[in-house]
């Protein structure tokens, strides 16, 4: 048990100024180290890629950033949009890929349709769907899976998600960060870029990425920060408010979908304190006064966080070998 | 060791411990605190504990207090059941 300091979102402030100037170092040397010319993003419309963006810009040019937005059938209208909007103010140059070709020819919507006919036929054309979990804070019941359909008429439907159809659900959609990765390595690779991760600290910690899509990159310049000061250099480094203002979305299934409705425990920012408090031994009492809750629900908060680190522990590994051979180092 | 107990120890191992052996496993020891299984394993062991025993377990139910030891389980099934003194047998 650590001292309990006063526990607050000052915690979690961080001098923007320098934190980008390290930032942007750390980007210009490991480019460098991989003799690369710049980097290629995804842009989502979403704060992090959009600080990601504009650190990259300061520290390598803004012509040798390339952003990517790539929509496709089932994206919010305004992921594009904002998307155009955070290009333009990091001042880089942008392509549109849009992506439901490809995920379209892979099968993404029709096995994905079809794992949730599993458990509710009547889904169909027309109808959109999401999944969700019950709150942490309000139970000790496990968090288990529910799809959500909503037909035309606005009447929605309801089923607990079967392990079977979890998994194939899971993987139908995870198509669609695959296929992004697979385009940003693309346009990678025609440049001569590396290709740039935006999680922040929430997302890598709690392994909120998809293997070998959203989780792969060369480089991860925000994966160190918390959500909350990702804002913090958002607000520095001039990020349109619109985007700011953007609640975190997955962007993912299409019915509208909170980051906190599918994945995590609380709000953004009340998850950044839970964590570093996890993080740094401070007592569940002390975060519960802070964020006006009780100190079981933080109990339960904790537990979540060590939860999802043991099942998401093997989205971090390296391909596993028998044993250690020469890698050709940096 | 009850018939549902050496159930669920079946299951368990077939499912979460690739077909080895689990008797290292105590029957009151956490199966999530220790990663034996993750929430989608929770969702699995509902699946076979509704099939197996024809019955259904609502969300409310779906809690450590009946899930999460094998001592749990087994407890939670004769409640369901309606045969509670099938878990001390």
């Amino acid at each position: 048990m650590t001292l309990a300091p006063n526990v607050s979102p000052d915690l979690l402030r961080v001098n923007a100024e320098q934190v980008t100037e390290e930032i942007g170092a750390f980007i210009e040397a490991t480019i460098g180290r991989m003799r690369k010319r710049g980097v290629v993003l995804g842009l989502s419309g979403g704060v992090d890629s959009t600080v990601c963006a504009a650190l990259c810009a300061r520290a390598l040019g803004p012509d040798r950033v390339l952003g990517l937005l790539m929509p496709e059938r089932e994206s919010s209208d305004e992921t594009l949009e904002l998307g155009r909007l955070a290009g333009e103010s990091a001042g880089i140059a942008t392509i549109v890929e849009d992506i439901t070709g490809v995920l379209d020819a892979a099968g993404c919507y029709t096995r994905r349709d079809e794992a949730i006919r599993s458990l509710i036929p009547e889904y169909a054309a027309g109808w959109r769907c999401k999944v969700s979990l019950p709150s942490v804070v309000e139970s000790d019941q496990y968090r288990i899976f529910t799809v959500i359909a909503q037909a035309p008429d606005g009447t929605q439907r309801r089923a607990r998600v079967s392990p079977a159809a979890y998994h194939e659900m899971i993987s139908a959609t995870s198509f669609k960060q695959r296929t992004r990765k697979m385009m940003e390595y693309y346009h990678a690779d025609r440049c001569n870029y590396a290709v740039i991760g935006t999680p922040n600290r929430l997302e890598y910690d709690q392994g909120f990425f998809v293997k070998n899509g959203d989780g792969s990159a060369d480089l991860k310049p925000i994966a160190h920060l918390y959500k909350t000061q990702v804002y913090q250099l958002a607000e520095y480094l001039g990020v349109p408010e619109t985007i700011r203002t953007r609640p975190p979305t997955t962007d993912t299934y299409s019915l509208p979908q909170t980051q906190e409705e599918f994945y995590f425990s609380l709000p953004y920012d009340k998850m950044d304190l839970c964590l570093y408090a996890r993080n740094n031994g401070i007592d569940a009492a002390d975060v519960a006064q802070a964020l006006g809750l009780n100190e079981q629900q933080i109990e339960r908060v904790f537990r979540d966080i060590d939860s999802k680190r043991r099942a998401t522990r093997y989205l971090h590994l390296k391909p596993q070998l028998v044993a250690e051979v020469i890698d050709g180092g940096d | 060791m009850t018939t549902v107990e050496q159930e669920v120890r079946t299951f368990l191992a077939e499912n979460f411990s690739l077909g080895k052996d689990i008797s290292h496993l105590s029957s009151s020891q956490s199966l999530t605190e220790r990663g034996f299984i993750d929430s989608v394993g929770i969702v699995e062991v509902l699946t076979f504990l509704e099939t197996r025993y024809e019955i259904q377990i609502s969300d409310d139910e779906t809690v450590p207090e009946n899930i999460d030891t094998i001592d749990n389980i087994v407890r939670f099934i004769g409640v369901k059941r309606g045969t509670p003194e099938a878990a001390t047998q």
